[in-house]
């Protein structure tokens, strides 16, 4: 039986209140065991409205992108315009551990649900806020989507090639970037909780996020007063003496491409995987093999742009002739540090995933079908993460949840529901 | 000692030798004070995770060898431009509020002090290709032997099993893995990819939740775990929604552009100045009005044509036309002012240098500047998550290699100055 293992999360609960923005940080605490309530406003998440959808239709329970994020979460709705759906959230809040929300800064503070109202609701609530830009600050009323926090957070001038607009990436990035930082700062507060009792506010901004993926390129300006350009699958490097040095980072091969370095000099992994690959070329008699060449030389810094397209030719070759699987299952053997430049379809027949048991099939009764799911981002060897429950519909677990916590059942969720509170 | 030479016999620091004890003392207040890690990770993953718990308030030793220095201690870029193993902001920056152990593992007897080390912790973090630690006597098997409610993680590209468990690569073949590479482009060019080590900067925050989960559940319980992380396993949670319609409908996303299905107008318009760009999205009519005010295009915002994303789309030239030429004769912070204060989602396409002038991550003091014993001062990103009683704090830069050796030897361990020097005789404190 799925889930039969304890859950580490399981005596917490989360009120989630996110829309797109956020909403895996409550996916993330629910996979790791927590009871996670996610509350809709009646009719639903306006985010249900986002693609992709299941069968391609937009539908409010279709929507996959809503779906993926609000797996494993129970489903309440509440319209907190009103003063009896306020109340029922005080409820829900006296009852919980965390409560993760989006509204822009300030709303839930219009409608007294701030922070600190909730704490004298509830003084051990972990609130955490996950919004564009943060709850103050020069930029707090800035909208964003996306692209605006890529481009603001930095990688946006990192990406695309350089003769043409910088760019996003396809797949949407930082909203769900911010839901997983959003995550683990709520972990934090809590590991706090435990010891003092009590709660506190985490403040998440997804601009922020997104700088935290910029690897070591903001402290090339710092240290060296150098702003790393973007380039393409051919990258223009500048050299000390001005000159532009082009090397490739992306490799065509038969089916696609390729990530793979060539090169030496100092850098270790660099030069031992040139010399396998070479090597490699050679045991499959390919006649130009650059076997004797003297690697530890060729580093990227003083190797000139000649040399290196002439050494390039005969790895041109060579990729041409085989697939990224091959590839990469070859130097894989070989200890060569090349990868497949996989597309989604790659990655759904990767035999790596596949032993692993990383993909979990769940049943969905109201789309009449199995929906595959990516698994546990870890795999936890007493407290496996969980095998999430559908995504609910809007107010799915209304009478169940406010019984359960409230007591609130028959016809006075009648007159709730009828009054349009829930 | 020379900035250059790698510290081999631990010394008491001179000038702070009456009160090196308060190199360990713990951060009073914060969430993990108490919390002891020691930290055998290198490179990306791991040493962000075990710096996020050192950032609020654990004590993590880190344990490297100037025998095989972490990677990023080789990649620049260096102070001044001179390559140093202590020398590289890449090699500190994953690393802030950690304690510096030098240890030669290769060494039978680096081993007891390991052994020493795990005894004293609560946290064991590894990175190492899977089977390298367990060669060494230090696998999970070994350590929960001499400390069962241990809890150990060891992330790495592929995982701890399945065929391709041993491959050995960085974030970058970590992203070009898992897809990312491929939706970063241009459709009629070859991928350009994504920058950087991406996968570095996804994965650690959910193997971060799970520790923390797992630490909650074994003060419960007594009970400790390993944790087994796949980097890409871990980064793929960023393109479920592309895994999902591709296993539901059997729709592939592919690289686009700038191009958004359900928004438009949607990319980076040329802005005044060379190579400046500034981000625009418009979800809805709210954001098609506003935006064609603001550009003096008010006509478009009542043609029922033009009102939803599909009508605008087919007029796609003559709108990213006028918009090219509003943004054009402005900088991509004037744009992004005028936009904004219109109602309208748009930002600049910030270049490094503009990351340190930026008022928001500013108000948010994202950059940490700490001094560095060989770097001097430098910048480091601090957590993103803002903690409004218990904030994390700055209270030391990354350890230069075996930084807090003798500390560590003597408050930590309990090992007397006689036994650190001949231990460092032999070569393991290196």
């Amino acid at each position: 039986m799925v889930n039969a293992a304890p859950a580490a999360l399981a005596p917490y609960r989360v009120l989630d209140l996110t829309g797109s923005l956020g909403a895996l940080a409550g996916r993330v605490l629910a996979g790791l065991g927590a009871d996670v309530i996610k509350v809709e406003r009646p009719g639903g998440d306006p985010s249900r409205a986002r693609g992709p959808f299941f069968g391609g239709k937009p539908h409010p329970h279709r929507s996959l992108s809503w779906i993926f994020a609000n797996a494993g979460k129970r489903g309440v709705t509440l319209d907190l315009d009103r003063p009896d759906g306020r109340d029922l959230l005080r409820g829900l809040v006296e009852r919980s551990d965390f409560l993760v929300e989006s509204y822009p800064p300030g709303y839930l503070e219009s409608i007294g649900l701030g922070f600190e109202h909730l704490a004298e609701v509830n003084p051990a609530l972990v609130m955490t806020r996950v919004t564009p830009f943060g709850q103050s600050g020069p930029y707090r009323d800035y909208r964003a989507t996306d692209i605006v926090a890529w481009a603001m957070g930095g990688q946006m001038m990192l990406c695309g090639d350089e003769d043409r607009a910088p760019l996003r990436m396809t797949a949407p990035q930082a909203e769900l970037l911010a839901g997983a930082h959003a995550a683990a700062g709520s972990l934090t507060a809590h590991y706090s909780r435990r010891r003092t009792g009590i709660g506190q506010q985490v403040d998440i901004s997804m601009q922020e996020c997104v700088t935290w993926t910029l690897m070591i390129a903001a402290q090339t300006w710092d240290i060296a007063r150098v702003n790393p350009r973007r380039g393409g699958a051919v990258r223009r490097t500048q050299r000390q003496d001005g000159s532009i040095f082009e090397h490739r980072v992306l490799w065509p091969c038969k089916d696609g491409f390729v990530y793979w370095a060539l090169g030496g000099g100092a850098q270790a992994g660099v030069l031992a995987s040139t010399r396998a690959m070479a090597a490699w070329l050679a045991d499959e008699g390919i006649p130009d093999a650059p076997v004797d060449v003297e690697w530890q030389n060729m580093s990227a810094t003083v190797i000139d742009q000649q040399t290196y397209d002439r050494l390039s030719r005969p790895f041109l070759d060579f990729f041409a002739r085989h697939s990224k699987r091959e590839l990469f299952e070859g130097a894989l053997e070989r200890a060569i540090q090349l990868a497949p430049v996989n597309e989604i379809a790659d990655l759904a027949a990767t035999p790596q995933l596949e032993d692993r048991g990383y993909w979990q099939d769940i049943e969905y009764p109201y789309l009449g079908a199995t929906l595959r799911f990516p698994g546990a981002p870890v795999k936890l060897s007493e407290t496996p993460w969980r095998s999430p429950q559908p995504a609910p519909l809007p107010g799915e677990h209304n009478a169940e949840v406010f019984s359960e916590l409230l007591g609130i059942d028959g016809a006075e969720l009648e007159q709730l529901s009828r009054s349009g509170a829930v | 000692m020379s900035a250059d030479t790698p510290p081999n016999t631990p010394k008491p620091p001179r000038e702070e030798a009456g009160n090196a004890s308060k190199q360990v003392e713990s951060a009073v207040g914060l969430p993990f004070e108490g919390l002891k890690v020691a930290d055998f990770s290198w490179v990306g993953v791991g040493p962000i995770v075990a710096r996020h718990l050192a950032d609020f308030g654990a004590t993590v030793v880190r344990v490297e060898s100037s025998s095989r220095p972490d990677s990023l201690r080789l990649a620049g870029p260096f102070r001044d431009g001179q390559p140093g193993i202590d020398r590289s902001a890449f090699g500190t920056v994953y690393n802030t509020n950690k304690l510096g152990l030098a240890l030669n593992l290769r060494l039978p007897a680096a081993r007891e002090i390991a052994l020493r080390l795990v005894k004293w912790a609560d946290v064991v973090t590894d990175s190492m290709t899977p089977g390298s630690l367990a060669k060494l006597g230090l696998g999970y098997d070994d350590l929960r032997r001499i400390k069962p409610e241990i809890i150990m993680y060891s992330t790495t590209q592929q995982g701890q099993t399945g065929p391709y468990r041993s491959f050995g690569g960085y974030g970058q073949h970590g992203a070009s893995f898992a897809g990312f590479h491929s939706l970063t482009g241009w459709p009629d060019l070859p991928p350009a990819g994504v920058f950087g080590a991406y996968t570095d900067f996804v994965a650690p925050w959910f193997l971060f939740s799970a520790l923390v989960a797992a630490l909650d559940y074994r003060d419960r319980t007594g009970v400790g775990q390993y944790l087994d992380q796949s980097q890409v396993e871990g980064a793929l949670q960023l393109l479920g929604p592309q895994l999902l319609d591709y296993f539901a409908n059997g729709h592939a996303a592919e690289r686009s552009g700038n191009d958004d299905p359900e928004m438009f107008p949607h990319g980076a318009f040329p802005s005044a100045g060379s190579d400046r760009w500034v981000a625009i999205a418009v979800r809805d009519q709210a954001d098609w009005s506003a935006l064609c005010r603001a550009i003096g295009h008010e006509g478009w915002a009542s043609d029922p044509a033009l009102g939803t994303a599909e009508g605008r789309r087919g007029r796609s030239e003559e709108i990213g036309s006028a918009i090219a030429a509003w943004t054009r004769s402005r900088t991509p912070h004037e744009a992004m002012t005028a936009l904004q204060s219109a109602g309208v989602p748009a930002g600049a396409a910030q270049t490094c240098e503009e990351l340190f002038d930026d008022p928001q991550l500013e108000h948010r003091s994202h950059w940490w500047n700490m001094e560095h014993s060989v770097i001097g001062e430098h910048a480091y990103d601090a957590p993103a998550w803002k903690l409004s009683r218990t904030p994390a704090q700055p209270r030391r830069a990354g350890p230069a290699l075996g930084q807090h050796t003798y500390d560590i030897c003597r408050d930590i361990l309990g090992l007397g100055d006689e036994e650190v020097a001949a231990l460092s005789a032999q070569g393991v404190f290196e």
